[in-house]
């Protein structure tokens, strides 16, 4: 099966404290939050860090680099059918996501995915995943 | 042994799976009557009330009001999804004890069948969830959460589909002796395996029933239950808990029975061993097959194993497991199944449950219950009764 052009995204439901994470979204960038004080990077973002409890927490960019964990076809019972999934950030952070593939039957846990965004309906740029080497093919 | 807390004096599940002409309080009041006329006992000896999410309302206090609870001591509504009612007896037993109430009713109903819902629609649980900002937008649901679970597990451990589907089939050998199941007919693992894939791996048939009912239980305090009409089941361990993302740093392979389920055994000074009936709360086939593993009846992984063969199915498998149907064949109601493990464990244990499904001479039942999303964020509890 093929992955569903007309998908359009609901807008996203943003918080003021999470500003950043969505104008850099615009910008072509994923940002994480990262914890001085621990050292590590969480997600979702938030102002404590849920790993030590430090509000030692600041704004950086991922590398948009990471691998399938988990996913699904979500075939029947919805309007479009969509690929949801877990991706895992090689800065360590899961995060839930959609994946935007050409082949669906070619997606598999472990596969390496990048970064994309997809314009929701008032044109915020939401994170999704497509195959490494897909992206690169189609530039 | 350990001091009794509490015992289980009246259960209750409402017959109705549709339920189209009753209101949701009408059915809290249908199962509240229901499980006080099972006890011997009314509203009036009501000291304590607890309910969950389901309850029309702001809390317990509409429900309070419309059934006309005037004596209450306690008060409580813990909230974890369809593991709060689990919860709730563990909560009802230790308030007991503490000599804070005496007779306490716990309700769930609901009627999402009525209502249009199903597992492949998102949940909405407020828009000021911290998680909702990050998530709503690709449509979380129960069907894809608990399938993105088993498509880790096989990756993982190897899980088949064929094993998932077995889980199925014991529910649906149970389901055929209820009269009251929504789904009566005897199902095979090809049977299952033929349904339609929904969210893969996940078909239709290892998916639970959507049904409108509820259900109740009374407890009460060992001194009382002498003097009531029904076999005694008492309360003796129950621990909860949730288990979320962590932040990013998760897996979705374990629940948190996993911690909920030692912690419980280690209170009743048990093991797995001992249980030969357990009520496991079956959403889905995959909700399953990974609390038995969390509750330690094999090893993380060897679930598939466990459960294939016929393994659950009562009289011929190692551990009977849902002898009314449960959530996959029987009832779910207001997507919420805790309170139908509870009370099928409390039939076991009374020796009321069908002849042909009954486990012979059951001193011990465990319950076990997940709410939520099993793939993002969850509760469950789990609970150990035993024949008084």
């Amino acid at each position: 099966m093929n992955a569903a052009a007309t998908w359009v995204f609901q807008d996203p439901l943003q918080n003021p404290e999470n500003r950043t994470f969505w104008q850099e979204a615009q910008q072509g960038r994923l940002m994480l939050k990262h914890c001085s004080a621990c050292d590590r990077f969480h997600h979702y973002p938030r102002p404590y860090c849920p790993h030590c409890g430090s509000e030692q927490t600041t704004w950086r960019p991922s590398t948009g680099l990471g691998e399938v964990y988990s996913f699904t076809r979500m075939l029947r019972g919805v309007e479009i059918p969509y690929l949801m999934a877990y991706v895992r950030l090689d800065e360590g952070v899961m995060l839930m996501t959609h994946l935007q593939a050409s082949d669906w039957d070619a997606v598999h846990i472990g596969m390496r995915v990048q970064v994309s965004f997809s314009a929701s309906a008032s044109g915020q740029n939401v994170p999704v995943f497509v195959p490494h080497e897909q992206l690169n093919e189609s530039v | 042994m350990a001091q009794v807390k509490a015992c289980i004096v009246g259960i209750y599940e409402h017959p109705l799976r549709v339920a189209p002409d009753h209101s949701v309080a009408r059915l809290h009041a249908d199962v509240a009557h229901g499980a006080l006329r099972d006890a011997g006992l009314t509203l009036d000896d009501v000291d304590a009330y607890f309910c969950a999410g389901d309850a029309p309302g702001l809390g317990p206090t509409s429900l309070i009001d419309y059934l006309g609870l005037k004596r209450l001591q306690v008060v409580q509504t813990t909230e974890l999804g369809g593991a709060s009612y689990l919860s709730h007896v563990g909560e009802a037993a230790q308030a007991i004890a503490d000599g804070r109430c005496k007779v306490a009713l716990i309700t769930l109903a609901g009627r999402p069948k009525s209502e249009g819902s199903s597992g492949a629609k998102p949940r909405n649980f407020g828009d000021t969830a911290p998680d909702v900002e990050f998530e709503r937008h690709y449509l979380p649901t129960p069907l894809n959460s608990y399938a993105m679970c088993a498509m880790r597990h096989m990756h993982e451990f190897g899980t088949t589909s064929e094993q998932l589907a077995w889980i199925k089939v014991a529910m649906s050998h149970h389901a055929q002796h209820n009269p009251n199941a929504l789904l009566r007919q005897v199902m095979t693992v090809d049977d299952v395996l033929a349904s339609p894939r929904v969210a893969d791996p996940l078909r239709r048939a290892d998916c639970c029933v959507v049904t409108d009912g509820g259900g109740a239980v009374v407890l009460v305090h060992p001194d009382l239950a002498k003097g009531l009409k029904q076999p005694r089941v008492q309360v003796r361990a129950m621990s909860a808990s949730v288990k979320g993302q962590s932040g990013g740093d998760m897996d979705i392979t374990h629940s948190a029975t996993a911690w909920t389920g030692p912690r419980a055994f280690e209170q009743a000074g048990l093991t797995p061993a001992d249980i030969r009936y357990a009520s496991i709360y079956d959403s889905f086939t995959i909700t399953v097959l990974m609390q038995l593993e969390d509750l330690g009846f094999c090893a993380k992984g060897q679930g598939g194993r466990f459960v294939a063969d016929g393994q659950l199915i009562a009289g011929q498998g190692r551990l009977a497991v849902n002898t009314d149907g449960g959530g996959l064949c029987n009832n779910h109601p207001a997507n919420r199944g805790g309170m139908t493990k509870v009370i099928e464990a409390v039939r076991q244990l009374r020796g009321q449950a069908h002849p042909q499904v009954q486990v012979p001479n059951l001193e011990l039942a465990l319950a076990n219950g997940i709410g939520g999303l099993l793939g993002a964020r969850h509760g469950a509890a789990t609970l150990i009764m035993q024949r008084h």
